[in-house]
């Protein structure tokens, strides 16, 4: 166990590397923030002085020194929007994030699997294609769209719900329905999909015959030899919201990790992109490892070493 | 504007009888406003006012400077924290201050405390957004307990306007860093700010002047128009601003507003073909700028055909430019080319996608429009900070031929903000070469009254006749109210946001 642990750590943490690397570089090519923040008009002397004050009259090669070098004690320098330590800038909106994610997997798994599996116990029934034909429309809706009509919808004209921000729990219907959407749809058809073939196993077919009702034959043993597809799909979905959930970002100003990435990259603030990158990156191999262990408990054919 | 005078008597006068209605209906501030605005500020210092995000939270509501600009008057300069001036001679000028008046630190405004909020602000390692406002070196210093003398390197008849831009934060704002607390003398004092969230304001008791409606303010930003707008609808908040036509359209609380911005192209004219006068004539008469501004504009333009809107003395009442002929661009571009002119160089026409809502459908429009009329156009959209290199030297002079989009708002009333930025040979953003008008644009910044009006007019002729610059839209935009607030729009309301000027219903 220690040992896959730790071999595990060490290939995402390699990859992370690489990563952060990459965002350093890609970062600086989008332009010099001095254009952003200073007015079109700024003297020479100004650019300069800016350039100075945020290490960005030096080399490349020097920046990335030390770069490395701060971020190995998790110092990623001072936000130019934000006036405060970028890592704070990053830290300080996962929790939220994490929320997020954690609401809207839990909703999304608790709606997709009952869907999937009610739509395999009966293929190509009336239900089936019901739940076939809703999973692929929500997967199908543009998300942008969907947040922006449910706000004009629940909040202009039913006035039931706040448009955006977060204050109360009201706050968080729409930001987890609009993030919930793609996942349901294609979760309900990986579910699906992972059921009909189990269910259609000789082992199954042989309890139904001893007399075992498909409910239990359903939901007790064949979503369980069902599950790795649907941990796959749910651990990258997880994946996805951790990331960032732009969409929610933009539409709804939820002060998570994309609104935070989403505004360092218009504002050109290096360090907190590189943060928050380092810790949605962090958070992403956390979340594989958790799904690796989800794996073995799911099958115990699968061992963690 | 009154430029050069002894003393603004008028001004004071008016600002003197303002004050004593005000106090004769003063009452205690309550109730909560917010207000929802599409981006946040990138610096709460006071020194960084000059632009648009910054200065719609701060600007007369935590700082305030010596005077201020009367936003539906052209540029007049009305007392603030200053209640006179006096020019002494062509570069030195006395500021007598106001009386009475605290920062919300306690400390009391005074020719000290004034000299350093000015002198912070020439410090060039300060990177201060407002330094880029005042052209010529300036110093503030101490002639009295409450008198300030402000000396220009050059004469500069127009201190008083520039003066506007300045707002003077206490004397505890460190000298060499921006402050991240701003404390200023305005009605509201600074209480919090969410980075990316919200800032919250509170009125404070005792405040020299005007006393405000609501006892706190909340500033939140969403990019997105149409949750700004909802806000509004659902009373989440009290005032949007920037809101598209189609969402204000119906609504019994929306208004239209100027944001005193004018969308221009500026042909590289220091290369082929842009270099020939033909062919700059050919575009302009290429563009159908009714067409841009009733269809694709949506109601939030008017065609243009100045760099400077009527409020300013260099706006030529009766010119109109050229107009729309297609016949007539072609015709152009065939002469031009007759004469040997490399008409068919590719032009890449810069977009800059955060100009105004639908830039870029414009830009495609303006892109269909030159090639019926023969020319090669390449649309390259680029954001602010890819536009740069594009637009200033000495990056912009490396680059392939290119006609640039640009806005430009001008509210001090002055043309010396607007010309010398696009048509002198010094300036970053101008691709003029012409040192004749360079000169007469350094001349008329030395005049006053009529004179400086009559010189900025006639420089105005010129730039205009040598297109210059193409001007193709003077912008509008619209904000919604609540049922719980009065706010007029105002010259300045997508600059500056007084909550002094909001009241209850």
């Amino acid at each position: 166990m220690l040992k896959f642990l730790s071999v595990r750590l060490t290939t995402s943490l390699v990859a992370l590397l690489g990563v952060m690397v990459m965002v350093f570089f890609l970062a600086r090519l989008t332009g010099s923030p001095a254009a952003l923040y200073l007015p079109v008009d700024a003297t020479d002397a100004m650019v300069e002085a800016f350039n100075r004050q945020n290490g960005l009259d030096q080399p490349l090669l020097v920046q990335f020194t030390n770069f490395v070098s701060n971020a190995l004690r998790f110092d990623f320098g001072q936000s130019i929007a934000q006036q405060r330590p970028a890592s704070v800038a990053a830290l300080s909106a996962m929790p939220q994030t994490i929320l997020l994610a954690a609401i809207s997997m839990g909703l999304t798994l608790l709606l997709a699997i009952p869907l999937g599996t009610f739509a395999a116990l009966r293929p190509n029934s009336a239900i089936d294609r019901a739940i076939t034909t809703f999973s692929l429309f929500v997967a199908s809706i543009p998300d942008f769209w969907f947040a922006l009509v449910c706000v004009l919808v629940f909040s202009v004209n039913l006035g039931w719900l706040p448009t955006s921000g977060q204050g109360s729990l009201l706050s968080w219907i729409l930001p987890v329905a609009t993030v919930m959407l793609h996942p349901v749809g294609v979760i309900t058809q990986v579910v699906r999909g992972a059921m009909l073939e189990t269910l259609n196993a000789g082992y199954v077919q042989n309890a139904r015959a001893r007399g075992y009702s498909w409910k239990r034959l359903a939901f007790r043993h064949a979503l369980r030899n069902a599950a790795l597809p649907i941990i796959t799909i749910a651990g990258d979905r997880a994946g996805g919201m951790v990331n960032g959930a732009v969409i929610v970002s933009a539409v709804f100003a939820w002060p998570g990790i994309g609104q935070v990435l989403v505004d360092a990259v218009y504002n050109r603030d290096f360090a907190v992109i590189q943060a928050g990158v380092f810790v949605v990156g962090i958070a992403v191999i956390l979340l594989n490892i958790l799904v690796d262990l989800i794996y073995a408990v799911a099958d115990p054919r699968i061992r963690i070493s | 504007m009154t430029l050069g005078t002894k003393k603004n008597w008028s001004s004071g006068i008016l600002a003197l009888t303002m004050t004593a209605a005000i106090a004769g209906s003063a009452g205690a501030a309550e109730g909560e406003l917010v207000i929802a605005l599409p981006s946040a500020p990138t610096s709460v210092d006071a020194c960084d006012d000059s632009t648009n995000a910054n200065a719609r939270v701060l600007r007369g509501n935590v700082v305030e400077a010596l005077t201020r600009l009367n936003p539906d008057a052209g540029g007049e300069v009305l007392p603030l924290l200053a209640t006179e001036w006096t020019r002494v001679d062509d570069t030195n000028w006395l500021f007598t201050l106001r009386d009475g008046v605290t920062f919300h630190d306690g400390a009391k405004l005074d020719a000290e405390a004034a000299v350093y909020a000015i002198n912070r602000i020439m410090n060039a390692e300060l990177n201060c957004n407002t330094l880029p406002l005042i052209r010529t070196p300036t110093k503030a210093s101490v002639e009295s307990e409450m008198v300030v003398r402000i000396t220009t390197e050059a004469p500069d008849p127009i201190v008083p306007a520039r003066m506007a831009y300045i707002d003077l934060p206490s004397p505890s704002t460190p000298l060499n860093a921006k402050a991240e607390t701003p404390v200023g003398t305005g009605p509201y004092k600074f209480v919090s700010r969410d980075p990316g969230q919200s800032i919250v304001l509170e009125a404070i008791d005792g405040y020299w002047g005007e006393p405000v409606a609501f006892a706190k303010a909340t500033y939140v930003w969403r990019g997105e128009p149409t949750i700004r707008a909802a806000m509004v609808k659902t009373g989440e908040a009290d005032i949007a601003i920037d809101i598209p036509y189609h969402e204000a359209q119906g609504q019994p609380n929306a208004q239209e507003y100027s944001t005193n911005s004018v969308f221009f192209l500026r042909p590289m004219i220091q290369k082929a073909p842009f270099d020939d006068l033909r062919v700059r004539q050919a575009l302009v008469s290429a563009i159908d700028k009714d067409l841009l501004t009733e269809v694709l504009m949506e109601n939030s333009a008017t065609p243009a055909s100045q760099l400077v809107s009527p409020l300013i003395n260099g706006y030529l009442p009766d010119y109109e430019g050229l107009g729309y002929d297609l016949d007539k661009a072609k015709a152009l571009l065939a002469e031009a080319k007759a004469d040997g002119v490399a008409v068919d160089t590719p032009i890449e026409l810069i977009s800059r996608t955060d100009l105004f809502s639908g830039v870029g459908e414009v830009s495609q429009a303006i892109q269909q429009m030159l090639e019926a009329a023969g020319f090669t156009v390449k649309l390259v959209s680029v954001d602010s900070v890819a536009w740069s290199p594009w637009a200033r030297k000495p990056d912009s002079l490396t680059q392939p031929v290119n006609l640039l989009t640009v806005t430009h708002d001008n509210i001090s009333g002055d043309a010396s903000m607007s010309f010398p930025t696009y048509f002198g040979t010094e300036a970053r953003l101008s691709m003029s070469t012409d040192a004749e008008l360079h000169a007469r644009l350094m001349e008329a910044a030395t005049l006053v009254g009529e004179e400086r009006t009559a010189a900025y007019r006639a420089i105005a002729e010129t730039a205009y006749g040598q297109e210059i610059i193409v001007p193709i839209a003077a912008l509008q935009s619209r904000l919604l109210t609540s049922g719980k607030v009065s706010y007029e729009a105002n010259g300045f309301t997508d600059i500056e946001i007084h909550l002094s000027d909001v009241t209850h219903k």
